[in-house]
């Protein structure tokens, strides 16, 4: 795909080179009619990958992310600190595992960037299981959601133990394309501040009903909401 | 019918400074050609892009066909100026410029046109601004007698042309003249060059027109006295001459033309001939004025 | 020999016909800007932040450039026209001043529509080349099957804009030609008054023959106002130069 996109790359040096050695040597000039030929050629050019282009448009605007404002990415968050799971969409959810556990619950963290978020809720009874809920993770880059694209490894379990990991690398680019400013004035169309770049991210989070009387402990990196009501 | 009118022109080309024409008056008639005749600077290039339209004046006024020429479409039209700040766009080859030129003038002769461009070996490919000087004037030449306007005009046509050119676009001018009587102004500091071509002589000196006429009037003004040195020195003591030669016991001098029969009478008794001049020369004594010729620069410098 | 009565539309009418087959490198320098625009557009801004375990690329392309750099041609192609070389070739055929005016600007306007037009369109070939880049890519502009409405209004916007900008080029290209003072005088109204940020009448001036056209919201009014001041310009262009000598 990018050796394919050299080619217009290649095609404009190609233009450039050939016009600056014509008016170098100016024996060698281009005759009017050709250059009537020549510029037809480009427009026709134009023309063609304009329609193209709108086509492309149409077919991408649906694989694109759609653009959604920042505060519906933390509304998972807030249901969350309220403990009300059942207002959160199910599409958000990764997994649902139920572990047992005994008397003690210990959290660690190899990760140190992006640290999931931990919540934990009380239930009202001790039956040594803990029920988790894994939540996707998500990231919006002028506000557009990038979310699916996140790549996230959700925390290992072992003798009582919770380890979160830090998940494999994401790597996003981000592209982009501006219609011309100017052009804006009558469209109504409003358009970023050009070259700004904002971004929102937060890694999976982790909602845990453990035992009611159930001991944690948490090393420093991890940072755990108790959710109470 | 008048073509060209000059009423009492001044030209200066920054106020106050000396003026290239000063106070001129004079008429030329339709079907006419006249040569613009004067040394270099006397001001004949400003007096014909007056009569173009391409410059105006500062005082007095300028008829060609009866219109102020400048800003005229109708003298646009009908008058052609072929001098060298003729440009073209350097994205025409000349056959272009000669299809242009087609479209612009009503009385276009592209036979005419085609044929002397072949006649004298131009590339229908070629650009204008790389012709040598002699071929770009020669490639002006042929648009301007191609077009055939009512009124056209040559300034120094034929400056970096080699002589046989130069003789060659002489006859074709001549030819075309004859063929398509038209208002002709011809410009050259070599007057001997054209003058078997001229049927007027418009005189330009320091801005003004100390001659105008048929050429031959201008040929009367002056006559050459051949005969023994003593013998013409007698009869030309009292009058201005404007230049003598001394070949052996002989001399030729230069006088007006203002003798009168009975002088004519005496002349030819004493063995001198009257001798009609060539046009250069009278031009040549007419321009030089009082303060002589070259000779005389050096013949004084002898005598101090 | 008979005189020809020429009429002034149809030597205009030559004239351009002839304007259109010299001047062509008013065409081919279009050409050349917008091939440049489209080459900076591409990948214009590009940042990226990166942490352990993302890293993000933002890679803006912008239709901006052939857009401004069609605007910096028609301006320079306003100037040019008025130019010697060119009035000179002008007048080696049948013109007056008048008819040259008109001539020149008719091509002005003419190669203007369509660097206006083109202008918009080498956004595509920007948006093409960015399309086969990547795989996934955010359009923030109206396209043509989009939008069409949105996108006709921004090729309007576009001629109208470079048109504005070839006038105001004609018409300080004629001043400059009636006297070379005049270069000074754009330099100090241009560059020298909004240097010193005086607030004298200069640069109140030049913020409010932007906003006047920059902010101005409504369309019709827009091409009202940019009609307007090019028959103005154009008009004073005429003015200026109605007693300039040729071929001197």
């Amino acid at each position: 795909m990018t050796s394919f996109g050299l080619i217009p790359i290649f095609a404009v040096v190609l233009i450039i080179w050939y016009f600056l050695r014509t008016t170098k040597h100016a024996k060698r000039k281009m005759n009017t009619k050709w250059i009537y030929v020549f510029f037809a050629t480009y427009v026709f050019i134009l023309v063609i990958a304009t329609v193209v282009v709108g086509i492309l448009d149409k077919k991408t605007a649906a694989e694109t992310p759609k653009q959604i404002p920042v505060d519906s990415f933390y509304s998972v968050d807030i249901a969350l600190q309220a403990g009300d799971l059942s207002s959160i969409d199910s599409s958000q959810i990764i997994d649902k595992r139920t572990h047992r556990i005994g008397d003690m619950l210990t959290i660690t963290s190899k990760a140190f960037d992006l640290v999931p978020n931990v919540y934990i809720e009380r239930k009202d009874v001790n039956d040594g299981l803990i029920e988790e809920t894994i939540f996707k993770p998500f990231l919006a880059i002028n506000n557009y959601d990038f979310s699916e694209q996140m790549n996230y490894t959700k925390p290992k379990w072992e003798n009582g133990k919770m380890t979160l990991v830090t998940p494999s690398f994401t790597e996003i680019t981000y592209t982009s394309y501006q219609e011309a400013f100017l052009l804006d004035q009558f469209t109504g169309a409003t358009r970023r501040n050009f070259g700004s770049h904002s971004s929102d991210t937060r890694q999976i989070t982790v909602y845990l009903r453990v035992p009611k009387d159930l001991i944690v402990k948490t090393d420093d990196h991890v940072s755990v909401d108790y959710v109470t009501d | 019918m008048t073509a060209i009118e000059f009423n009492n022109v001044t030209k200066s080309y920054q106020s106050g400074a000396h003026s290239v024409l000063n106070h001129m008056n004079f008429s030329i008639q339709e079907n006419v050609l006249t040569g613009v005749i004067g040394r270099n600077g006397v001001g004949k290039s400003t007096l014909m892009k007056l009569i173009a339209g391409h410059i105006k004046v500062s005082s007095g006024e300028v008829r060609v066909f009866s219109e102020n020429p400048f800003n005229s479409l109708k003298v646009s039209a009908n008058t052609i100026l072929v001098d060298d700040t003729m440009s073209f766009s350097d994205k025409l080859t000349l056959q272009q410029i000669l299809k242009e030129a087609d479209r612009f003038y009503a009385n276009w002769d592209a036979r005419l046109a085609k044929r002397l461009f072949d006649f004298f070996s131009f590339h229908p490919f070629a650009h204008h601004q790389h012709l040598s000087k002699g071929k770009k004037n020669t490639f002006n030449a042929i648009i301007g007698l191609a077009a055939h306007c009512p009124l056209t005009i040559f300034d120094e046509p034929t400056t970096g042309m080699d002589t046989v050119v130069r003789k060659d676009f002489y006859r074709a001018l001549l030819k075309d003249y004859i063929a398509h009587p038209r208002t002709i102004l011809l410009s050259s500091h070599h007057l001997e060059e054209i003058e078997d071509l001229l049927e007027d002589i418009l005189l330009v000196r320091d801005g003004t027109i100390p001659f105008h006429g048929p050429i031959t009037d201008l040929q009367d003004m002056y006559v050459k006295l051949v005969g023994k040195e003593e013998k013409v020195r007698a009869h030309v003591v009292e009058r201005s001459s404007f230049g003598s030669q001394v070949n052996g016991s002989f001399i030729e001098v230069l006088v007006k033309n203002t003798f009168t029969m009975d002088e004519q009478a005496r002349l030819n008794e004493e063995g001198i001939t009257i001798v009609p001049v060539p046009a250069n020369d009278a031009y040549v004594a007419l321009t030089s004025g009082s303060k002589g010729g070259i000779d005389d620069v050096f013949n004084s410098a002898t005598t101090d | 020999m008979y005189l020809t009565v020429p009429r002034l539309t149809d030597i205009v009418k030559k004239q351009f016909r002839y304007k259109m087959n010299a001047y062509t490198g008013i065409f081919s320098s279009l050409l050349i800007m917008q091939l440049i625009g489209i080459f900076f557009g591409v990948n214009s801004y590009s940042s990226y932040e990166a942490s352990e375990s993302l890293r993000i690329t933002d890679a803006t392309s912008t239709g901006d450039t052939p857009v401004v750099l069609t605007l910096v041609w028609a301006f320079i192609t306003g100037i040019l026209v008025t130019t010697l070389a060119y009035r000179n070739d002008a007048f080696s055929f049948v013109s007056n001043r008048l008819s040259h005016h008109l001539s020149s600007f008719l091509l002005v306007l003419l190669a203007s529509v369509v660097g206006g037009i083109t202008a918009v369109l080498a956004g595509s070939i920007g948006k093409f080349i960015v399309y086969a880049q990547n795989s996934t890519i955010t359009i923030e502009s109206p396209g043509l099957l989009d939008s069409p409405f949105s996108f006709f209004i921004g090729i309007a916007t576009s001629i109208l804009y470079t048109i504005l900008f070839a006038g105001l080029g004609y018409t300080i290209g004629s001043f400059v030609q009636r006297s070379k003072l005049v270069i000074p005088l754009i330099v100090i109204v241009l560059i020298a008054l909004p240097a010193l940020n005086l607030s004298v009448g200069g640069v109140f001036f030049i913020e409010k023959t932007i906003a006047f056209f920059g902010t101005e919201t409504s369309f019709l009014i827009f091409l009202m106002k940019v009609v307007i001041t090019v028959v103005v310009l154009f008009a004073l262009s005429v003015a200026v130069t109605n007693k300039t000598e040729v071929r001197k």
